[in-house]
């Protein structure tokens, strides 16, 4: 009986610690391993690609986008934006460029759907130009 | 072992006394229908914004030299203002079913969970694939998966459209966003968002309702290289409603004249809306705000960033208040009534500085915001600003649910590298507000809630 008590009690003083998300959110993909090993997500220059795709809507008013490793290698204007999921049909505001780390970015929606996919993009319409970063999205 | 399970019980009161105070709505007797806001004079009020006190501080030769501000226009200023205190305005059960007798008359019945039938569905599907063979751009409208989708679900549809009846909004959580739809007599089902015990109310005439105005549309066509895209912005471009501005104007001010919303017309535009992946509808965008001693909240649909290493000094108490009504010949496409307030009194006159004296201390926030860090170090963005202009926005207080609109220098700029070429590709633009009272950097676009949690503190 004690076991079970300690065992409720030290369930819920975890559940108290973890701290509460405002939306939809998660970390994004990784798809390039660097040189140390560690695997970060890309995007490459031309058409904006799905980074991450019919997640739901949560967040009433903007998508966000944290930042925690950022390699620009170069390029410019890498922004995000939302799209209603299933759709090339807009619903958000473009982001400011990122080109930062300790910024969120915060794109405005302009609809409610129930799903949105998040695309981003940069400037270079060549694929042998991108972007490396790792981070977070608030959906 | 009893002092175990007291210690259990302990934690247990702890954590519902937590939940509760925020799942307990304001107790607000005036109800949507009651009678407007008035503005009372209130001399003796004491403001929670510090009385002007502006550091002079001598800036560096980088903070001058990144910073520019000489093709920056400077509006015209106050000499003195009266701020505005609000209440928050929690919308109570009965308010949330004023505004929907409002929108779609008194006969509807709240669903959940609503699944369309197979004939829906095949209606539906029947309509996308018309749209295959006579519109250029129905792939973007639903891609060929969404189609997909459609059809996987048309061979699982129930024969007739399932959902769980809710007795009354009542029977809904509070505190935290829910949606359900409405049963109206119409063909459409209307969909509503709500968090009970806030502020804040959207209502689309279709879950799959998307907006776009004229402005956003050019917007969009400035920021994309994409050919097809380009091609896809252009033909959502509106050209001529299909209901004249007048008309929609007097649908929407008797809205807000029945609901009591304290409101004046801010902006009026063109805007297309898509419903149901095929409807391509014209109509009209207004939106409404407070205007406060002739001035209007400037943002509206923006990015914007918020820097852990130089945050705003004051933020939003709750959402921007602002009321935005979207009209076509169907009538009424969506309804978003946020941060409603009540109960406006005006703050003592205060004395606003002219500009040059918090010029500084904008110059060198800006250089702050626009330092680099690790992403390119030893390198700087120069902030060229365009024009400053006047306008109000809505803070916190130290008073919880109560805000005070005050006025604000809003900052237009563009910013590049040092060391990119001085062509437009390598220069982005954004706009940033200032406290008129001090100088100091406040952001009305984020709520200090969400804030705190950005920064890494506690929900």
């Amino acid at each position: 009986m004690k076991r079970i008590i300690c065992f409720v009690l030290a369930m819920v003083m975890a559940l108290l610690a973890l701290p509460v998300a405002f939306a939809d959110d998660g970390y994004f993909p990784k798809d390039y391993q660097l040189n140390n090993g560690t695997y970060v997500a890309s995007v490459v220059g031309g058409n904006s690609q799905k980074v991450v795709k019919n997640i739901l809507k949560d967040e009433p008013n903007t998508i966000d986008v944290k930042l925690t490793y950022l390699d620009l290698n170069g390029q410019t204007a890498f922004k995000f934006r939302g799209y209603q999921a299933a759709t090339n049909t807009v619903c958000s505001a473009s982001s400011d460029s990122m080109n930062q780390t300790n910024y969120v970015y915060h794109a405005a929606y302009t609809a409610s759907p129930t799903r949105v996919d998040l695309r981003m993009s940069i400037q270079s319409s060549s694929i042998n130009d991108f972007v490396l970063f790792n981070g977070r999205y608030y959906i | 072992m009893k002092k175990l399970f007291g210690l259990f019980l302990c934690f247990i009161a702890v954590l519902l006394i937590g939940c509760s105070n925020n799942d307990i709505a304001k107790n607000n007797n005036e109800t949507v229908a009651s009678s407007p806001s008035v503005i009372i004079e209130s001399p003796s009020f004491d403001t929670a914004m510090d009385e002007p006190n502006i550091e002079h501080i001598m800036l560096t030769a980088e903070e001058q030299e990144y910073i520019r501000w000489d093709n920056a226009l400077l509006s015209d200023s106050p000499d003195t203002f009266s701020g505005v205190i609000v209440d928050k305005k929690v919308f109570s059960d009965d308010d949330y079913k004023t505004i929907i007798s409002t929108l779609v008359g008194s006969q509807w019945t709240i669903v959940q969970n609503y699944e369309m039938s197979k004939s829906e569905l095949a209606k539906l599907i029947q309509k996308i694939e018309y749209n295959r063979e006579h519109c250029d751009f129905s792939k973007d409208l639903i891609t060929n998966d969404g189609l997909k989708d459609f059809q996987v679900q048309e061979k699982k549809a129930p024969e007739l459209s399932a959902y769980q009846v809710i007795e009354d909004i009542t029977s809904l959580p509070s505190g935290q966003f829910v949606s359900f739809t409405l049963l109206t007599a119409d063909e459409d089902h209307p969909y509503v968002v709500i968090k009970r015990g806030e502020n804040d109310f959207y209502f689309y005439r279709s879950e799959t309702l998307n907006v776009q105005s004229e402005s956003f549309l050019n917007a969009l066509l400035h920021s994309t290289s994409s050919k097809h895209e380009r091609a896809f912005f252009e033909w959502l471009l509106p050209t001529e409603p299909t209901i004249t501005r007048e008309a929609a104007m007097q649908e929407a001010d008797s809205i807000i004249s029945e609901l009591h919303i304290p409101m004046k017309v801010k902006s009026i535009e063109p805007c297309t809306i898509l419903t149901n992946y095929v409807e391509r509808t014209e109509g009209w965008r207004i939106v409404y705000a407070r205007n406060i001693n002739g001035f209007f909240d400037p943002f509206d649909i923006e990015s914007f960033g918020i820097a852990d290493f130089a945050p705003p000094q004051k933020a939003a108490p709750w959402s921007r208040e602002n009321c935005t009504i979207v009209i076509d010949e169907k009538g009424i496409a969506s309804f978003t009534w946020l941060g409603a307030s009540t109960q406006s009194t005006y703050c003592p006159e205060r004395r606003i500085p002219a500009f040059s004296e918090v010029q500084p201390l904008i110059t060198r926030q800006l250089f702050t915001l626009n330092e680099t860090n690790l992403v390119r170090e030893g390198f700087y963005r120069i902030v060229d600003i365009s024009s400053v202009n006047v306008a109000v926005a809505l803070l916190s207080t130290d008073q919880p649910d109560v805000g005070e609109y005050i006025p604000i220098w809003v900052v237009y700029y563009r910013s590049k590298w040092n060391d990119d070429s001085d062509i437009p590709e390598n220069w982005q633009t954004g706009v940033i507000a200032f406290s008129m009272y001090n100088g100091q950097y406040v952001e009305p676009r984020i709520t200090e809630r969400k804030l705190s949690f950005e920064l890494g503190g506690d929900r």
